[in-house]
């Protein structure tokens, strides 16, 4: 008799267990779990938390902008680099005694370091990240601006990803907007690798929630 | 005042001018690598990663420099 009550209680137990990644989503089944921490699409990355993430909660994808994205400010970083090469075949830039020349040399220097680690720490930290039970998106702004805006999986509504133009087509990626049912109505994930991707996870996600709803299992 | 201190004297006066906006410019950007390390701290708190520790001390190397220059061209201008 304690045999068959303990059998029903571990089924029980067994059927109101979460169900793995793996079980319910095929992009997660497929995708390697990501070590390096600069992926722009990293699934199910190793040593990677967020400062609101609950215990049992689980990274599933964290999202940055493409790396196509960030060549303008590269881009910028090295004009701005070679551009006092150009001002030393102009002889009245020259004409500052030298420890003045020296001076704003070193400063322009500074400036461009400034603006590069200014320009990375906000690709770096500016991130979007699915978990198995949230979608969050933080955003950096500025030097003193945070903004973190959070949303239920079961509170999402609508998911659309958009794609467009040349550069977008050719390096895959794009924005995906989540239409949310709380107060924060919109999420956008700007610029994404593989939107598509990032899509099918959201909406097997959704009907994974569904799906636990229905069975009764804990979240 | 002959033309020849006039000339003196403006040198100085515009070298000192110079100096001090120099010494302005590090200094402000001084505050900027102050505010960066902040700004470090607070990212790295929301997300972490194997990388933060890194971070934090690239902020701090920065701030030092941008300090020992402000005091290097405020002596040496």
């Amino acid at each position: 008799m304690k045999h068959v009550y303990s059998a029903k209680e571990s089924q029980k137990e067994a059927t109101l267990r979460k169900r793995q990644l793996e079980d319910y989503s095929d992009v997660i089944r497929y995708e390697r779990p990501s070590k390096n921490p600069f992926d722009a699409f990293a699934p199910k990355p190793e040593g990677i938390f967020f400062d609101s993430q609950e215990r049992e909660e689980q990274v599933v994808l964290l999202l940055r902008k493409h790396p196509i994205t960030q060549l303008s400010w590269i881009i910028t970083a090295i004009g701005l680099i070679l551009f006092p090469l150009v001002l030393r075949f102009i002889p009245a830039f020259s004409a500052l005694p030298f420890r003045f020349e020296f001076a704003a040399f070193v400063l322009w220097y500074l400036l461009i370091v400034g603006f590069i680690i200014e320009s990375f720490l906000s690709w770096f930290f500016n991130v979007y990240i699915i978990t198995d039970e949230r979608v969050i998106d933080v955003d950096f702004l500025s030097l003193i601006y945070k903004n973190v805006s959070a949303a239920k999986i079961d509170n999402i509504e609508d998911v659309t990803a958009t794609t467009g133009g040349a550069l977008r087509s050719i390096f895959n990626f794009g924005t995906v907007v989540i239409q949310t049912a709380g107060t924060q109505q919109e999420l956008e994930f700007e610029d994404v690798p593989h939107p598509a991707k990032v899509t099918k996870l959201l909406n097997e996600l959704l009907l994974e929630e569904e799906r636990e709803k229905i069975e009764g299992r804990v979240n | 005042m002959e033309v020849g201190e006039q000339f003196v004297f403006n040198d100085v006066l515009i070298s000192f001018i110079l100096k001090w906006l120099f010494v302005i410019c590090f200094g402000f950007y001084t505050i900027f690598a102050f505010v960066l390390t902040r700004q470090i701290r607070i990212m790295r708190s929301t997300l972490i990663t194997s990388f933060s520790s890194l971070f934090t001390t690239l902020g701090y190397v920065h701030l030092g420099i941008a300090s020992f220059l402000t005091v290097l061209f405020f002596l040496i201008l």
